[in-house]
Order: structure tokens, then sequence, then C-alpha cells
């Protein structure tokens, strides 16, 4: 009985396999081409994600690893100390709270006044009326060009005391009452580091907001021409909604790279006088390079790091919001 | 490296006896493996090693000698010297060696030899420090004691001989822990320098007191205003954070307290705790502090290189600084003031009656990596550099702190600070060399150079030294 039915059931099967064997076997190699179709794409991204691997989350993973172990270089060992460096550069009255404060005045200042005046730049370069566009596109991307290193030498030069004409300019020109010894004064100091990072960065954001208003529909602005709207109103209610996603992409870049100043500081003042001048980044460097504290240098680094993305995720929000809208 | 392909060939052993399992081979082989690929991932990062062929370990090797240099006129003139080196050595020693210079800015520096001894790194065998990093690489055990090297006849080149060196510079240089851990390089010390003619003009005497020194500062810039000179102040003060402010203040705290002892001077007696916390550590700022007074306003900002420019500009009658600029103040090409200049010991502390000075030591010494296959060879090269040769690489601008050098007579006629120099090298006081010199230079530095721009007092300022030492102590 159980052979009779054992058989019965396999020749059902069997039945099965020859009356429906066709297409379901069929679909069973079109769902595993499928299937091989979907991940072939993956397969592609894996070269391209180990070598993103090894070049940049192995540094950062090291980093975190680095700063949860003590080392203590006069014997070369190294301990597990947990958060301890994270307590440490997170306590109140730790310099770290005091180099966010300049990091943070630094980069508001200077990504504030790059995007206005690449703004600026931007609309009158994109005048029709313009001459020599090209030139003068050039002439304003110069800067850009330039070593960061190089550029810190000569605001170096430009603000030294002694040498450099700033000074000179403040005091004879400009008729500011007494000299200032730009480098050499806890808030001159600062001043100057803005200043020169200004001078270096707005051609970025000047080329951003160019290719923005340069990619701008122009039926809207006819209409608004048609209806008797003056440049002003067309500025106001036009120009300015349509760039906000190239302010925001121009805002984002700048911040995340303001956030992260150190050329430009490092050549110029070292972060002093004091620690007037000293940025995330160059405290960074003193307590890596300069001190061999690497726990502490590499619990900033992280907290710096969560502290940037959290900052450009922010702004970054908005923008994908408003891609989506108009798509 | 190689305790992993031993253990990869004995796991291959055991398995083919049939000992383990293939399993058991496949986890202890992965394992083998990761180590291995990290090893060799951190001798990447290291730096490449290039092989040499060791003779006996009690035996100048032959093969090739890497040496790791600071940036600037000490690796220049090392690079400069290295075929004499092998031409020598091969005479001596019968044996071929190459030297390879790579040179480092002084925090790469400093970052690569820390990188180095925390993996046991033997990419470099010989390597240029900054004498307070001395304490913490030998305590690290990366440099390797050189006293049996010295001793020994087979390896020690002829003539060579420890009391040939200025004993202070040696000490200071070399010595940690009752051993000797590298030969000093280039000897750096703080002089002060002055323009003879306006200290003439203004009727000025040498200041030979701090008190003097501001006395004279004042005097040059009173007469300067009323009777010309061209100076905007007198002296040209290195007030930029860095390591010389902690340097200018320690020299005028050592003389006041009548010590050339970093250890005296700054830290408990077992240097487990910071010892600075005291008025004439405040006073010892605060003279530092006034010297601003007869400075150039930009002097919170000048650092070595901004003085030197005032120096040769005409801008300043005095200036307390290293051995380097003796040279660039006084070469026509450079300088308008050139021919002007001339040295003196740094004023010091009227104690008992007597001038007590502490010019502070800076400069660079050779050490030997531990973790190198070359060491005899290693040693033979300090030695070389900063004994046998010493007076040729005296005439390259390395000032050397073996004695006889500064009994030439062609180097006393080629450079007239020389004399100077080897006066000041007698009573050098050198800066801390405890293990964590260089993060206690941090905590000094920015200190003092917020109470030089009245960021907080002098008291303050030595409070927080005292404290943030203790910290890291």
């Amino acid at each position: 009985m159980t052979k009779v039915n054992a058989t019965r059931t396999v020749t059902s099967h069997g039945l099965q396999g020859m009356e429906q064997g066709g297409p379901t076997q069929r679909s069973r190699l079109e769902r595993r081409a499928r299937r091989r179709r979907r991940l072939v794409p993956y397969a592609l991204l894996v070269p391209a994600f180990a070598l993103l691997g090894a070049l940049a989350y192995y540094p950062l993973a090291y980093n975190v690893w680095l700063s949860i172990h003590h080392w203590d270089l006069t014997t070369g060992m190294g301990r597990f100390s947990g958060t301890a460096a994270y307590r440490s550069v997170l306590s109140p009255g730790s310099p770290f709270w005091s180099s966010l404060v300049v990091t943070l005045a630094i980069a508001a200042v200077t990504v504030s006044a790059e995007v206005l005046i690449g703004f600026g730049l931007a609309l009158l370069v994109n005048s029709p009326r313009l001459k020599g566009r090209r030139v003068v596109t050039m002439l304003l991307i110069a800067p850009m060009v330039t070593s960061p290193v190089v550029v810190g030498l000569l605001w170096r030069m430009i603000f030294d005391y002694n040498f450099g004409p700033a000074d000179y300019w403040t005091y004879n020109i400009l008729h500011v009452t007494g000299h200032v010894n730009w480098l050499g004064e806890a808030h001159s100091a600062v001043a100057a580091i803005m200043v020169a990072d200004t001078w270096y960065t707005v051609p970025l954001a000047f080329l951003i907001l160019l290719a923005g208003l340069q990619s701008l529909p122009v039926e809207p602005f006819e209409a608004a021409a048609i209806d008797g709207a003056s440049r002003w109103q067309s500025f106001r209610h036009l120009t300015l909604p349509l760039m906000r996603p190239f302010i925001a992409v121009a805002v984002l870049l700048r911040l995340m790279d303001a956030l992260r100043i150190f050329d430009n500081v490092w050549v110029m003042t070292s972060g002093g006088p004091g620690s007037s001048t000293e940025t995330l980044s160059v405290r960074l460097y003193r307590l890596m390079f300069s001190s061999g504290q690497f726990d502490q240098g590499a619990a900033t680094a992280v907290v710096m790091t969560v502290f940037v993305l959290a900052v450009s995720l922010l702004l970054v929000g908005p923008v994908v919001r408003q891609s989506r809208w108009e798509a | 490296m190689e305790d992993d392909f031993a253990a990869a060939s004995e796991l291959l052993a055991t398995f083919l006896k049939g000992a383990i399992s293939r399993r058991e081979v496949l986890r202890y082989g992965g394992a083998l493996g990761a180590t291995a690929a990290a090893g060799m991932l951190l001798s990447a990062c290291g730096g490449g090693k290039v092989t040499s062929t060791q003779a006996t370990v009690d035996e100048p090797e032959h093969g090739s000698l890497n040496v790791l240099a600071v940036s600037g006129i000490q690796a220049t003139a090392a690079a400069k010297y290295t075929k004499n080196f092998s031409a020598w050595y091969k005479k001596v020693y019968n044996q071929s060696i190459t030297v390879t210079v790579t040179d480092l800015g002084y925090d790469p520096l400093y970052a690569k030899l820390a990188q180095a001894s925390l993996t046991k790194s033997s990419a470099y065998d010989v390597v240029m420090m900054d004498y307070p990093w001395v304490g913490q690489f030998s305590t690290s055990g990366y440099i390797a004691a050189l006293d049996e090297y010295v001793g020994d006849s087979k390896i020690a080149p002829p003539d060579f001989a420890l009391d040939g060196y200025i004993p202070a510079v040696l000490d200071a240089y070399g010595k940690y822990g009752g051993k000797l851990f590298a030969l000093p390089y280039l000897a750096d010390v703080m002089m002060l320098y002055y323009r003879e003619d306006l200290f003439k003009k203004c009727d000025v005497a040498v200041p030979e007191t701090w008190d003097d020194f501001l006395a004279a500062g004042k005097q040059l810039q009173d007469v300067a205003k009323t009777a010309g000179g061209g100076i905007v102040a007198a002296d040209a003060l290195m007030g930029a954070r860095g390591h010389e402010n902690t340097m200018l203040w320690q020299q005028r705290y050592y003389s006041m307290l009548g010590t050339r002892s970093d250890t005296a001077a700054l830290f408990s007696q077992n240097q487990k705790a910071a010892a600075v916390d005291n008025p004439t550590a405040v006073a010892a700022l605060q003279a530092y502090i006034d010297a601003l007074n007869i400075a150039p306003p930009s002097a919170t900002s000048d650092d070595f290189s901004q003085t030197i420019a005032l120096m040769q500009q005409g801008q300043v009658a005095m200036a307390e600084q290293w051995t380097e600029p003796a040279a660039v103040v006084n070469d026509p090409k450079s300088s308008k003031t050139a021919g002007q200049w001339k040295t003196a010991l740094v004023p010091g502390t009227k104690i008992n009656g007597e001038i007590y000075r502490t010019p502070i030591l800076g400069g660079w010494s050779l050490a030997v990596c531990d973790h190198s296959s070359m060491k005899a060879a290693g040693f033979i090269y300090s030695a070389y550099m900063t004994f046998v040769n010493s007076l040729a690489l005296a005439q390259d601008g390395i000032t050397p702190a073996r004695a006889s050098v500064f009994q030439d007579k062609g180097m006393q006629s080629q450079n007239p600070s020389f004399a100077t120099i080897g006066a000041s090298l007698q009573l050098v006081a050198p800066r801390p060399r405890v293990p964590k010199a260089t993060a206690l230079a941090q905590v000094s530095d920015l200190a003092i150079s917020q109470a030089l721009t009245h960021q907080m007092s002098a008291e303050s300022a030595i409070k927080t030294i005292q404290e943030q030492w203790n910290g890291l102590l």
C-alpha cells in the first residue's frame, strides 16, 4: 500500500512536472536570471567599496580605535580606555570648547561673506552687458588655484606688522586710530584669518552661483518683464527663490570646508596668540602630532567628524527635499 | 614577520603529520595570515626598510644605513657627507656602506618617531632628535643605549672619546637615566646679539643682568627716538606661540633660581609632579612680559624667522637668539646691518655678587634605533658626524659639541661668534627631558602666549602650567 501510494505520489509529482514542469522550470530559471541581474550591480560595486573601505573607512575605524585606547609613548603600550578621551575632550572647561567657538565664528563669518560676495560677483559676471566675461571669470577664480599654504604665507606677509602693508592701509589710508598688530592680538588675528580665508574661497562660491545663474530658465523672467516687474522685484521674487538650491550647495560645501580650516591658520598664526585662533583642526594637530596625545587627538577628530556630518545633514535635508519637490 | 612565517611552517608540518584537522589549519592559518597582513600594513606605514647584510652583532656591519633627519641645515649637512662617510668607513672598517638621508619637518619628524616607536619599526637605523625627545624614546625602548659601543675598540672610531665633547652638552643631549642614548650633532644655544654701533652711539653697556637688559633697552629706545638710529624698538623678542616662548621664560627662570638642572627647576624629585608654582617662576615670566616694552609691537606674533628679519632690516638693536642667525645677520648680501652684530652671553641674575647665567640649550642629537640590524654601523655613523667630522661640519654651520673645534684658530676667524658659542655651551641649561616633554611644552607655550597677550596674568599662567603639567605627569 505504502509502495503504491509512494509510486502514485511520485507519479503524481511526475505528472505535475510533465504538465506544469516546463513553465515552472522556466519561471525558476527566469527568477534565477533576474536575481543574478539584480546582483550584478552590487557585484560591480564591490571593488569600489573595497577601495573606499581601505582608503576611507579603514582610517576612520582606525581613528575610532585610537580614540578608545590610551597610548603610553614611554612604554609603547596601548591600553583600552573606553570613553575616557571623549569625556576629557568634552568636559566643561576643556580647550575643545574654545576651539569649537573659534571654528564656528570663523566658519559663520567666512561662509556668509563668501556666499554674499560670490553671489554679487556672479550677478555682475552674469550680466549680459559685461564685456570680457571670460577674462574676468579667470581673474576671479585665480585665488582658488593657489595652494592654501602659499595663501597663508601671502597673507601672513600682508598682515606682518613691520613689513606688511595691512597696517599701513588701515592707519594711513583708512585712518583707523592707532596701529594694528594684526597677527599679534587676539581679535585682530581672528579677523585676519577670516579675511585670508574669504579671499581664498570666494571663487568657489562664485563659480557655483554663476553656474546656477546661467542654468536658470528665461521664461519666468520674460513673463515678469512683460508684467512690468522691476529689476529688484525679479531678483527678489524669481532669482533668489530659483537660486536657493545653488546657494544651499555653496553654503554646504564651504561650511564643511570652513569647519575643518587648518592650513591658513597654521601658517599665519599657529593657533596663537594664546588660543585665539586655535581651530578644532589646529588643536587636533597639536594633540596628535606635536604632543603625542593620540587618544585625545583621535577623540577630537571623531567628535569633529560627527559635528561636521550633523551640520552637513541639516543643510542637505532641505536641498534634497526641494530637489524632490521640483522633480 | 619572521615569527609569523616560522609559525606558519610549524602549523603546516603539524598538519602534514595529521596531528590537526584541516579546519583547524584553516582557522589558525587565517589568524596567522591576518597577523602577517597587519604586520605588513604597519611596516608599510612605517616606511620601507632597505635590507642590509649583517656581519656579526659585535662588528661593524656592511649594507645600507637609513638616516632620518630634520629638514634644514641639519639634513643638508648630513646628506652632504654621506659619500665621505662611506669612503672613511671602508678605509677604517674595511666594509662597504651606503647612507640614505630622509628628512622631515619638526612636527612630522616627531610624529614619525612616535609611530615608529609604537610599531617598533626598524625602517630607520639612525634618527635625529630634538634632545628633549631622548627621554621619551629611550624609555620606550626605541633608541639603543650606546655605552657598549663606546668602549668597544672594534667599533668605536679611532681617537673617539666621550670626554672630547663639552660635558654639559653631552649630558643634556645624550644621557638619560645614567646611560648614553645619543651623541650631540648640532649644539645650539641662546646668545645675546647686539648692534655694536648703536650701543656705542647710545653709550649703553652690554647688559649683564635681566634688569640691565630692560634698562639698556629703554635707554636705546629713548635715544633712538631723539637721536635717530633707525630702530623701531630695542629688542627683537620671540613672543609668538611656539617652543621659543617657553625657552625664553625658562632662560630667565633658571638663572633667577640659580640652577642649571631642568629637573630641579621644573619638577619634583621623582619627576612625577610639576614644581613651577613659585614666586621665582612668576617673576621670570613677568620679566619676559616686561621685555615687550622694549620690543616692537609685533613681538607677540614674532617667531624665529621674523626676529631675524627685524635684525637684518636694522629695526632692532639687540636680540636673544640661537647661533644660526650669526652668519645671516652679518652677511652683506642679506642684511642691512652686516658687520654690526656682535654676540655676548645672555644676561643672568646676580646671586651672591656673581652673575648666574643659564643660556638655554637647543639643538639636535643622533640616536641609533634599537630595532635596527645595523646598530654598530649606526653608532659609528653618529660618532663620525658628531666627532670625527665635526670640524668640516662646523664650517657648514653645524655648531659641534666637540670641545676641540672651539679652539681651532681657523674656525674662530671664520666665525667671530664662535668664542661666545663655546663659552655659552659651558653654561647651558637644558629644556625638560622627561618622557612627556613635548606634551608639557604644548601646555606652557599656550599659557605663556596667553600671558604675553594679556589674556591671563603671569600668576595665572604659571598656575595653569603647574596644574596641567601635573595632569600630564
